[in-house]
């Protein structure tokens, strides 16, 4: 056995037992994972996610929202996540299942987006936050995505999905600023993210007394 | 294609002429991309402070021009001057010369075509969202195609002799590693998807091992080349260079998970992660006490020449950055500063004050062929300074910021917003810090253009290095 031989093997097994264990060993456990049914419901957990929420996960991945805004829940008492309602549970590899790309993310620049979907439930909030964040969040740095948005002049009634805009990018008398199909998708995607339903690994909270 | 028996060996001013204009090529795209990728990271940061600065417009986004800047810097200034490093090592180490030079030239227009069609994507709108690897899928096929014949080239310097060098394990280590983490991640994550937190873990070991198996062996390999032969001494202890280089090879691959410290993991992952990184002293405590202890007392020489300047303070950053690392890294302090600037900000500290710094010590060895003169020049000093002043800036922006930050974030009765408050002065130094690296490259720039326009080859003095280039290791 050469050197060069040796040294190649000692490389593929130092190397590969890592590739093994955080590679291989994921991707057969944790990507197989199967939804649970639910005792109460009968219907499956995680829910299944409408097709515009699968859509909005490429919107997501366009614009980078990972690199500002994290989608986990860690444990107490590790951290205070749960503490800044963040979520009312640690979130599991399970809560992930329907999500590829899941978008764990490393940061937080933004809030966590775990359960955004749990703490704002109507689509016209994430469409004005979007557009204007600043003006629905004071002091936020979150950009806006006003490309994702259109103007255009009303045409007898006003649109269903017309942003109330209340700052300076307010659209020209008698126009409105409606969603794009990109940020319909988004918005579905958002609002697709709740955490809240019981799963074995992960209980809900007892009650506070 | 190549010549390598001792009875044919080439001399090695042939062997650095057969390969020069090839690598020159390498680290002249490679300058491009730095110069890029920091003038885009300099835009992502002043975005952060003032989030008005080109607002609302679709591909200058910071959510795009953030992945598009650490892309730009990833493949395109750090793995193609890596690649300038390993063909000049290879080459030199194994006596190679390098006739194939058209073939590699070729692999190497393309694989910067497809940095720009990547970056160019990511800019449009069509990243893949994957931290890291936001190009799209088809851009990393003509990347591994690319780097196959060079890949090959460099492996195949290897065949005649044994790996006797230190450098040469590395260099051996960072070729194979590099095909083995790329592929694996492209093939699990961007050509198929793979759903669930599974991502997460495999994402953190391709993330961990592209710097600690691909572009640190290789700036280490240059370390350990140059500075014994600068210092005309042998590597102080081959069983200190062994034990550096098995640790780093087995807890590269294995740190990555430390990240997901109550994440949707398994614990043991997340465990061996934590353990890895802690581990990750060993090597840099082998590698920074050999080098040291190599150099001796003629360190202040060394210092007054331009390679082993960028090469002393490229290892003195790695002992720091694992130090720091290995402090982040332990769950208490991480469940405070996970998530904040501190992770970005060490990031930023390995490209660019460990393998930056190398890599451009490199090039000014190349560069010092063609002009024998290995004083440190007024410029290259700038270069050198205005790199440490960005980076030390970055990371003590990041590290300050980013407790501040994480004290806020893990305040249940402090605001999401006042966590913003809190950073916001420190985003500002490292917005300072992102210029001046931005001023690093454009003077990186300026003296690479001039010191290939006042010398072309044919001019150029006979080289310094004549010699076997490494001292052989004890």
């Amino acid at each position: 056995m050469t050197s060069m031989t040796k040294l190649i093997a000692g490389l593929v097994v130092a190397v590969g037992s890592s590739w093994a264990a955080m590679v291989a060993y994921p991707f057969a456990k944790l990507a197989t994972l199967q939804p649970e049914v639910s005792e109460e419901t009968g219907g499956l957990l995680p829910p299944p996610l409408p097709g515009n929420a699968i859509a909005g996960q490429r919107v997501y991945a366009a614009n980078g929202c990972v690199h500002c805004h994290s989608q986990q829940v860690r444990p107490a008492p590790f951290a205070t996540d749960i503490a800044r309602d963040l979520g009312t549970r640690q979130t599991v590899a399970r809560d992930y299942l329907r999500y590829d790309p899941a978008f764990l993310g490393l940061v937080r620049t933004g809030p966590d987006l775990s359960n955004v979907g749990v703490r704002h439930q109507e689509a016209a909030w994430f469409f004005r936050h979007l557009y204007e964040p600043e003006q629905v969040t004071p002091g936020s740095i979150m950009p806006s995505f006003r490309y994702l948005f259109e103007e255009r002049e009303i045409q007898g009634q006003r649109s269903a999905l017309a942003v109330d805009v209340q700052g300076p990018h307010a659209p020209k008398p008698g126009y409105e600023i409606v969603p794009k199909q990109d940020a319909i998708e988004l918005v579905a995607y958002l609002m697709s993210l709740k955490r809240d339903y019981p799963l074995t690994e992960a209980p809900p909270p007892p009650p506070a007394e | 294609m190549i010549q390598t028996s001792t009875a044919t060996r080439p001399a090695p001013a042939e062997i650095d002429r057969s390969v020069q204009g090839t690598v020159l090529f390498c680290f002249g795209s490679a300058i491009f991309w730095l110069l890029a990728g920091c003038l885009l990271h300099a835009v992502a940061g002043a975005k952060l402070v003032m989030p008005g600065f080109l607002d609302g417009i679709g591909f200058l986004t910071y959510g795009r021009v953030l992945p598009a800047a650490t892309n730009a810097i990833a493949f395109g200034w750090a793995s193609l001057s890596a690649i300038g490093v390993a063909l000049w090592l290879c080459a030199r180490l194994n006596g190679a010369m390098l006739r194939a030079s058209a073939l590699i030239v070729s692999a190497v227009v393309a694989w910067n075509a497809a940095v720009l069609v990547g970056v160019l994507a990511i800019l449009a709108g069509s990243s893949t969202g994957i931290p890291g690897l936001e190009m799209p899928g088809g851009v990393s096929v003509v990347l591994l195609v690319a780097y196959l014949p060079i890949g090959l080239w460099a492996l195949s310097t290897f065949r005649t002799g044994a790996p006797g060098f230190v450098s040469q394990w590395y260099l051996v280590a960072a070729l194979l590693a590099f095909p083995w983490l790329y592929t694996t991640a492209n093939a699990l994550l961007v050509w198929q998807g793979t759903p669930g937190s599974a991502m997460g873990a495999i994402f953190a070991w391709f993330d961990s091992g592209f710097f600690g198996l691909w572009l640190l062996p290789i700036a280490l390999a240059a370390a350990y080349y140059f500075l014994p032969r600068a210092a005309g001494r042998p590597v102080f202890s081959r069983g200190l260079a062994s034990l550096g280089f098995w640790t780093l090879v087995l807890c590269a691959g294995w740190m990555g998970t430390s990240r997901f410290q109550g994440g949707p993991i398994p614990a043991w992952m997340v465990s061996a992660g934590v353990v890895a990184a802690i581990l990750l002293i060993l090597p840099a405590i082998a590698v920074s006490s050999n080098l040291y202890l190599t150099i001796g007392d003629a360190c202040e020489r060394l210092w007054m020449q331009t390679p082993a300047r960028f090469l002393i303070t490229s290892a003195v950053f790695f002992l720091g950055w694992v130090s720091l690392l290995i402090i982040v890294t332990l769950p208490p302090v991480n469940s405070i500063i996970q998530f904040s600037l501190v992770n970005p900000g060490l990031t930023q500290t390995a490209l660019h004050g460990i393998a930056s710094l190398a890599f451009i010590g490199v090039l000014y060895a190349l560069l010092g062929v063609r002009h024998p003169e290995s004083t440190i020049t007024p410029r290259s000093s700038l270069v050198f300074w205005l790199i440490v002043t960005g980076v030390g800036l970055i990371l003590c922006a990041s590290f300050f910021g980013g407790f501040f930050q994480g004290f806020a974030l893990s305040d249940p009765i402090v605001t999401f917003a006042n966590s913003i408050t809190y950073a916001a002065p420190f985003r500002w130094v490292e917005l300072a810090g992102h210029l001046c690296l931005l001023a690093a490259a454009a003077g990186l720039a300026r003296d690479f253009a001039e010191q290939l326009l006042v010398s072309s080859p044919a001019q150029a003095p006979k080289p310094a290095a004549a010699q076997r280039p490494e001292v052989a290791a004890v």
